[in-house]
């Protein structure tokens, strides 16, 4: 019912769009070409379809009358909708009222024998913007497309539906023919003055228009940006393009997260990271807004802009990509306090809890059944708790360092009341195997910078040969070697040093007393013999002679510049819609 | 009587104002009238250089310092000395060593004091030459063995045996013959000088240097630098001995000879004043130096000493000598017997040297091993 009155409205509204046109039509006919019927003729009727009624009978005929100029020009019509909603309208989608709007066969739409269009569809109530393409293929490009439909959006959405038309036409039409000159907006919204912060949460957030991850890279990391949406109520976008619409790409990131809609929340909370392909340019900038600017601080994307180099410059794109969001995620983490869900009021001391913590199965049965029997001997006997963390997912969450030591605390491990312990975590990085060792209350005297060094060769010379089995165990035993030997206050090296040193000072002590023997040596001077009050200095001149001025420069202070243009200190900076940001600055590849 | 004292290295063998024997200035064999030291001709300047006081010298004064050094006249101090033998001494000749000892008459001198031969000829020509001063033994022979005990027990890396019991050999005290040399110095110096300051801007340090031309002259007098005039004694141990308290210095009499020995000099005022010169230009550039105030640095760039209203004495003062011996070595010791001041070479110890720096090594090591125990 709903669609039949819908199609009623259709023809009530190309009717009366007919009847503005025909007045046209008067005056030049040539300008009034609007399809191919199937005898070769022209059908003259409404492109702007309005049934939210706020664009004027003469706007729709300029609208019109601008649509026939770029048909002609792309060989392809356009035909252009607002209304409120689909769902209203009983349809289930925008293809679905494209296709049946296609198929009425009253007012055929198309240009040519392919019949060729693309439908723009715009719902007020969801502020979104649907495009439609039929025909033999598409001719224009799906980030021009794309940027068309996000600019309609934030233009309609303030109401402007003849600018929002104007600005869709123009940007398809610059993308057919890049010499055409664009038509004037009555009105640039685009700046502080309308910005009306909005949502928009109907747009992907992996907006990949460079291609550069695989479809199961894509597939992970669409998954991978919702999980850390839901979890931390933050936005995370990932936008690669071939071009930043010829601005700056700093400017460019900051505009697209504002006038897109993207964010969470009324400081609309998110990050997003921009990859501009420009070849030209091959530069990616990240940029945040809401509680993000202070979550993920602009040093902080200094460091992960580094952490990106190297896969960006080796063109593995999609791991660089994997870094900034494995990042971000981790930082958030690390911001949290609590662990699995334990708050740290919560955490209840575990004695009896495996000290070899293997939960994909890493390590062998042996192994573990040993470590543990030798943990338990060395808890009883020092009261030093050792634990051996291997879980390689945590990473994806945590900073290594972050997750050994928050596993170590929210588990409830530790010895004593000052939870004395060490704790050794295995993992893989980059596919290569990592390690990182945490150590806690009482243990950090016994477990000194240099203990800790030794541990760590033996650590890492078993990862070197790949095997996390040889690493747990020769960190378990030479643990416990240290702990037995932990009376011992200083290693064998600085022993040596000490001796060295005090034997270097006493020997020149021993120098300056066997010189106090001699006594004999020939007096060179007479100061004793000179008469009191005999001397007399006359005459003393100073004459000036030259003056030479050497100069040297100043050390430079030193400073983290990014590749950017921006500075990449702290601090926010101002889009253009008003919106505070951090981040900016960037990395080019 | 003056032919005796002239100074044979004075003598001029080339004409440096020739040019053609002029580029062979340097083999020259001038002395510096500053520090005696060869001189070096620059034929850039027309001068003579020294190359160890800095002096610059025309060759005019050169020879009026030559002629100046020939008619060095000691205040005719040879009058005084040579010409007046004392009555009531004897003189002994040892015919090991070569010293001269003298005596009063009716005190015997049985060994010679430095090299302790008892072979000793009277000898009946000579007598003692009359000294102008003389400086009293303070210091007796149980209060010498008091201070060389304590000498020698605060003295470092000695041998236990040595140190416990020395036992002192063939202690003599013997009045030994020191020249006393009085002298004005009148002087000229140059020296470069220089005032730095520095500042800064946003780029650069700056640092200015002024540099300036100072000439300066003075003068001063010495009075009473020692010299002694013995060969038997090394000459740097007798320096050792110094000081003398001058004000119990007192005009010569017979009468202090009794029970104890004196040597005649063998070295005379001339053959001494080189040395005493260096101590003097030394101590004048000194004087000169210090006078030159406000620079950052001051470096000399050349000058002049001469001396005037010279004067000279023949004095005897107090000294014991000794050996001790040691593992087969004499280890030979000279005592100011008026301070009590003693000097000479100690034997050294390898074992205990090691010892000690071990045992402190040891020590201290175990320290910062127990401190480092607290530490931890």
């Amino acid at each position: 019912m709903k669609k039949l009155f819908i199609c009623l409205l259709l023809l009530g509204s190309m009717f009366f769009g007919f009847a503005g046109i025909a007045v046209a039509d008067e005056g030049d006919s040539d300008e009034l070409k609007a399809g191919l019927s199937e005898n070769g003729e022209y059908y003259y009727y409404n492109r702007v379809l309005d049934l939210t009624d706020t664009i004027s009978a003469e706007e729709r005929k300029e609208l019109c009358m601008y649509v026939f100029e770029f048909m002609e020009a792309a060989k392809c019509d356009l035909q252009i909708c607002f209304l409120n909603s689909l769902e209203r309208l009983d349809f289930a989608s925008a293809d679905e009222f494209a296709e049946y709007y296609y198929e009425a066969k009253d007012y055929p739409v198309g240009y040519g024998k392919d019949r060729t269009v693309l439908f723009m569809v715009y719902e007020t109530e969801t502020r979104r913007c649907h495009v439609v393409f039929f025909g033999t293929s598409s001719i224009f490009s799906t980030w021009e497309v794309f940027k068309a439909q996000l600019v309609t959006e934030y233009y309609a959405g303030l109401g402007n539906h003849y600018d929002a038309c104007l600005d869709f036409i123009n940007r398809l039409y610059k993308n057919i023919d890049p010499t055409v000159t664009a038509k004037e907006l009555r009105t640039d919204m685009m700046n502080e003055e309308y910005f009306k912060p909005f949502h928009n949460d109907h747009t992907d957030r992996l907006l990949d228009f460079s291609g550069l991850l695989t479809d199961d890279q894509a597939t992970e990391m669409r998954k991978r940006l919702q999980e850390i949406r839901d979890m931390f109520a933050i936005d995370i976008i990932v936008l690669t393009a071939p071009n930043a619409d010829g601005k700056d790409s700093e400017v460019f990131n900051d505009d697209f997260y504002d006038y897109g809609g993207f964010g969470v929340g009324p400081d609309r909370d998110g990050i997003i990271l921009f990859v501009n392909m420009d070849p030209n340019v091959r530069y990616y900038t990240i940029s945040t807004c809401g509680s993000c600017i202070d979550s993920i601080p602009n040093d902080y994307i200094e460091q992960i802009y580094d952490w990106m180099l190297d896969d960006f410059a080796a063109g593995a794109y999609g791991d660089g990509i994997e870094v900034f969001v494995d990042s971000v995620a981790r930082k958030l983490t690390a911001a949290s306090n609590s662990f699995n869900g334990i708050r740290p009021e919560d955490i209840v001391l575990r004695p009896d809890a495996d000290r070899v913590v293997d939960p994909k199965g890493v390590l062998k049965d042996s192994v573990k059944d040993e470590l543990e029997d030798m943990i338990a001997e060395a808890r009883d006997r020092y009261n030093t708790d050792i634990l051996v963390l291997v879980d390689e997912d945590a990473t994806d969450w945590y900073f290594p360092e972050e997750y050994v030591k928050k596993y170590y605390n929210y588990m409830g491990y530790g010895e004593g009341t000052q939870r004395s312990g060490i704790a050794l975590y295995l993992y893989s990085e980059g596919g290569k195997a990592a390690y990182k060792i945490y150590v806690a209350g009482e243990a950090q005297k016994l477990f000194k910078d240099d203990h800790l060094t030794v541990l760590s060769n033996y650590v890492k010379s078993a990862l070197g040969g790949g095997s996390f089995n040889g690493a747990a165990e020769k960190f378990v035993r030479k643990t416990i070697f240290l702990e037995k030997y932990k009376h011992y206050p200083m290693s064998f090296g600085m022993a040596i040093l000490w001796l060295l040193g005090i034997f270097l000072v006493v020997l020149i002590i021993a120098s300056i007393k066997k010189a106090a023997n001699k006594t004999v040596a020939t007096a060179s001077t007479a100061g004793a013999y000179l008469v009191p009050g005999s001397t007399h200095i006359r005459n003393l001149k100073e004459n000036y002679i030259r003056t030479a001025v050497t100069k040297t420069r100043r050390p430079e202070p030193s400073s983290s510049s990014s590749g950017g243009g921006r500075s990449s200190g702290g601090g926010t900076h101002h889009s253009s819609s008003g919106t505070s940001h951090g981040g900016g600055g960037g990395r080019h590849f | 009587m003056n032919e005796e004292y002239r100074n044979p290295d004075f003598a001029i063998e080339r004409d440096p104002s020739d040019p053609v024997q002029g580029s062979n200035a340097g083999n020259l064999s001038y002395k510096c009238p500053n520090c005696t030291m060869p001189l070096k001709f620059d034929p850039h300047q027309n001068l003579f250089v020294c190359e160890y006081c800095d002096g610059t010298f025309a060759l005019e004064q050169i020879k009026n310092a030559e002629n100046e050094e020939t008619g060095y006249n000691w205040n005719e101090y040879r009058e005084e000395i040579h010409e007046e033998v004392l009555t009531g001494t004897r003189s002994y000749v040892c015919k090991s060593c070569g010293a001269e000892i003298v005596t009063t008459a009716v005190t015997s001198a049985t060994k010679c004091p430095y090299c302790g031969n008892v072979l000793l000829v009277a000898d009946s020509i000579s007598g003692m030459l009359k000294p102008n001063k003389i400086i009293p033994f303070v210091i007796d022979r149980p209060e010498l063995e008091r201070l060389f005990n304590a000498f020698v027990k605060k003295k470092n890396f000695v041998p236990k045996v040595f140190k416990n019991n020395p036992v002192l050999k063939e202690v003599e005290g013997v009045y030994e013959p020191f020249w006393l040399y009085d002298s004005g110095v009148d002087g000229h110096a140059n020296f470069e000088g220089t005032k730095t300051r520095s500042w800064s801007d946003a780029t650069y340090d700056y640092t200015e240097t002024k540099y300036y031309s100072i000439s300066v002259d003075g003068d001063m007098h010495f009075s009473n630098i020692p010299a002694d005039g013995s060969k038997r004694l090394a000459n740097d141990m007798m320096d050792s001995l110094e000081p003398f308290d001058y004000s119990r210095m007192i005009d010569f009499e017979p009468g202090y000879l009794s029970g104890h020995m004196a040597e005649r000099f063998d070295e005379d005022a001339d053959q001494n004043l080189e040395r005493v010169k260096r101590r003097m230009w030394t101590s004048a550039d000194s004087v000169l130096r210090e006078s030159v105030t406000g620079y950052s640095s001051v470096k000399k760039t050349g000058g002049s000493l001469q001396q005037f209203d010279r004067d000279v004495r023949y004095a005897l003062f107090p000294v014991y000598v000794f050996n001790i011996g040691y593992q087969g070595k004499d280890y030979h010791y000279a005592v100011n017997g008026q301070t009590g001041k003693i000097v000479g070479e100690l034997p050294f110890s390898k074992g205990l040297y090691w010892k000690w720096i071990l045992s402190r090594v040891g020590v201290v090591f175990a320290a910062v091993y127990i401190i480092s125990f607290f530490l931890h």
